[in-house]
């Protein structure tokens, strides 16, 4: 079976590419869209394959032979949609027979509805450019659901965790800088999926080669809250859960850098980022970082750094419902829970995330 | 003023030189003359920013069209050695980036003909700027943290370089991985604060036919031990932390501001940092800088290749200096073993430790 994957220098795609090349379970076509993108995949050696892949006529060209596409890019948030109605299109070009969509669970939102379900909508008017760009990504390859020249699966993660996941590495920087925090008792729910798990559940579509196309929400069976996710991390950097600030619901406050964050994402943000270039930005950064007010003296409990997207997860309602991608592909090759964290765990101290001298 | 070259107009120019070199151009310390590289395309994105630039294809022709003092290296490393010696044979200064050759036999080579020709030769390991390492020097010299010192360090990060080709990713063009680019600084800094060190083992990612994007020393020197490890493809607890018989410190990540100390089981106190450099060329009483980022950092490295090249002052890191990493990283690629990555399943840890690239067994990769 060839699988070619596109967004191949990603944190999710160089894991696809990882299991495909040590395992061998699978061929492997690593696609990037250049230079910058190559440095996950570099231990490989030059394997991947360069093009641009907002032409579909030129990503057609890589993608010749090969069984699925999968597609785990980002890219700019104005232009997502139509990077990925083109990916679709180099599918179907090329012959390639399945197309797998990785959006995300965040264009749900916080999960206010019991009766969201797999095929229900992106929300409208999301806060977040990211999940704004994602939703209409997502609408752009569900308008080809009818189209029978290729069969078309959206699946939709929640938190991508595991080794290298920055909801790995953020928590546990944070309980080591004594800023991480926990809102509303961490009881909303923390929509997981363990980064393996993910990629056992992408190639579990590609082998049993659905014929209709579809919308699946997809997660770790395991039900948790924050809390006892965290609670699960603290134990693996050493570091006490009292340590984790709790904060009350109704504290968070909207400040500069989010504000700045929001900025960032917006259309005029994205216009921005084309036009300044790097010495302008570098400049910019200089001048912020003039700014910075530092605390000297006894190095003490730290203040909870609180952030809206963090805040806004940690919000959940509820957990997405996976029933409808477990009836159609079951469960292969996943781990659990526990097994997942050990593994993390294993990475976070490989990481540096547990200081130690050397004995 | 000097009257300055830079040979290669990519994101190193790009992202790190071009803001300083502004800012000296502002200063009247410099007048940018000359911008060599094959890719006029490439050059001509910088005659706005810097209107005095004339576009050469070659050194040897810029140097025959202007009145150069000094250039600027800011190629890929592959191409380092051969344009420094031509730039040192034509009697120009030069302020080479990092790291200044892959060998340490072309880097004793280089520290030879720049002996010969009298002219500077100083190499870009911009971290010597960094206050928190400087103030950390201090206090280890002080002997503040007493003796017996350990240490450990962690540097990841995911590569955001803007770059045009992969050359920074193939071991024909770089030498090596995320150890001979990010790892130069980091040995050039443990030399600084400790001495020169042997590398004790060296274990890695790469496979047969790539570079490694993770790498892990243990190192050893009189008096001191410790552990590197550095990453372009993902985040780690980024610091330094030094332990002595006497006190500990730690300097956390790019904290430009503090270091955080405390005297052996007691409480950590985090402590500004007020060390400061020349930044400009007057002889008498210049102007003193504490860098409060990157960009100040390169801007003092420049302030000190001009120094040099003005008043002969001595750079802090020459070809010899250069040299003593740049050994260490070709001792921990003839030593390196396959990394553990205990995160991957059985059959994954083994097809890696297989197909490494030290491996002369056969893999399934």
């Amino acid at each position: 079976m060839k699988i070619a994957i596109l967004g191949a220098g990603g944190f999710l795609g160089s894991r696809f590419v990882e299991t495909g090349l040590l395992n061998g379970a699978f061929e492997v076509v690593p696609v990037i869209r250049g230079p910058r993108a190559a440095a996950r995949l570099a231990r490989f050696g030059p394997i991947w394959k360069s093009v641009d892949t907002s032409s579909p006529e030129k990503l057609a060209g890589v993608l010749t032979g090969c069984d699925a596409l999968v597609n785990a890019t980002i890219g700019e948030y104005g232009a997502m949609a139509k990077a990925t109605d083109a990916a679709w299109q180099a599918c179907a070009l090329a012959g390639v027979r399945q197309y797998v969509h990785l959006g995300t669970a965040e264009v749900f939102g916080t999960v206010e509805s019991p009766t969201i379900h797999d095929d229900s909508q992106p929300v409208q008017g999301h806060w977040m450019a990211y999940a704004r760009a994602k939703g209409a990504a997502e609408m752009a390859v569900r308008a080809h659901f009818g189209d029978q020249r290729l069969t078309t699966t959206v699946l939709r993660p929640g938190l991508i965790w595991g080794p290298k996941s920055p909801w790995v590495e953020g928590p546990a920087k944070g309980m080591l800088a004594g800023t991480s925090f926990l809102a509303n008792g961490g009881r909303g729910a923390c929509n997981l999926i363990y980064i393996d798990n993910l990629v056992a559940q992408v190639l579990s579509v590609v082998r049993q080669a659905p014929k209709v196309s579809g919308c699946f929400n997809v997660s770790d069976d395991e039900v948790h809250d924050w809390r006892g996710y965290y609670e699960a991390l603290a134990r693996q950097v050493g570091i006490p859960f009292s340590a984790v600030h709790q904060v009350e619901a109704a504290s968070y406050r909207m400040d500069v850098g989010d504000l700045l964050q929001q900025a960032k994402g917006s259309v005029l943000g994205e216009w921005l980022k084309k036009r300044l270039g790097p010495a302008e930005k570098r400049k910019i950064q200089h001048v912020l970082g003039a700014f910075k007010k530092p605390v000297f003296g006894p190095v003490g409990a730290a203040a909870p750094a609180v952030t809206r997207g963090e805040w806004h997860l940690q919000a959940v309602k509820r957990k997405l419902p996976n029933a409808k991608f477990r009836g159609a592909f079951g469960r292969h090759g996943e781990i659990d829970f526990a097994e997942a964290m050990a593994r993390s765990g294993e990475w976070l101290r490989a990481s540096g995330y547990v200081w130690e001298l050397p004995k | 003023m000097v009257s300055l070259a830079v040979i290669g107009c990519g994101a190193v120019f790009e992202q790190l030189h071009a803001l300083a070199i502004r800012r000296l151009i502002s200063g009247r310390e410099v007048e940018l003359s000359a911008l060599v590289d094959p890719d006029q395309a490439r050059a001509s994105r910088y005659t706005k920013r810097f209107p005095n630039a004339v576009w050469f294809p070659s050194l040897e022709e810029a140097a025959a069209k202007r009145s150069l003092q000094a250039v600027l290296v800011a190629s890929p490393p592959g191409l380092h050695r051969q344009q420094v010696e031509a730039a040192l044979g034509l009697g120009l200064h030069v302020l080479c980036e990092k790291p200044l050759v892959t060998t340490a036999t072309d880097a004793h080579l280089l520290a030879r003909v720049a002996a010969a020709s009298g002219k500077c030769l100083a190499v870009g390991q911009t971290r010597r700027y960094f206050p928190s390492l400087a103030h950390a020097a201090q206090k280890i010299r002080a002997g503040e943290l007493g003796s017996k010192l350990t240490f450990t360090y962690s540097e990841g990060g995911i590569w955001g370089w803007p770059i045009a080709s992969f050359a920074p990713f193939l071991r024909a063009t770089a030498g090596g991985g995320v150890l001979t680019d990010k790892g130069v600084h980091i040995l050039d800094l443990l030399l600084w604060l400790f001495g020169e060190m042997k590398v004790v083992s060296s274990a890695d990612d790469s496979l047969r036919g790539g570079v490694e994007g993770n790498s892990q020393l243990e190192l050893e020197g009189p008096g001191v031990r410790g552990t590197v490890q550095v990453s372009w493809d993902q985040g780690m607890n980024n610091g330094l932390w030094i332990a002595g018989e006497k006190g500990e410190l730690r300097v956390q990540g790019d904290d430009f501001l503090s270091i955080d100390i405390r005297s052996r089981g007691g409480n950590w106190t985090r402590i500004p940092n007020e060390v400061a450099w020349p930044a400009s060329t007057a002889l008498n009483s210049p102007p003193m800088m504490t860098p409060r980022d990157y960009q100040d950092c390169v801007y003092l490295e420049w302030v000190s290749f001009l120094r040099a090249v003005r008043h002969g002052e001595k750079v802090p890191v020459d070809a010899s200096v250069a040299a003593i990493p740049i050994g260490q990283i070709e001792e921990a690629y003839r030593q390196a073993k396959p990394r553990e990555e205990k995160w991957l399943t059985a059959r994954e840890q083994e097809s890696a430790a297989a197909g490494h690239w030290r491996n002369g067994a056969a893999a399934n990769i």
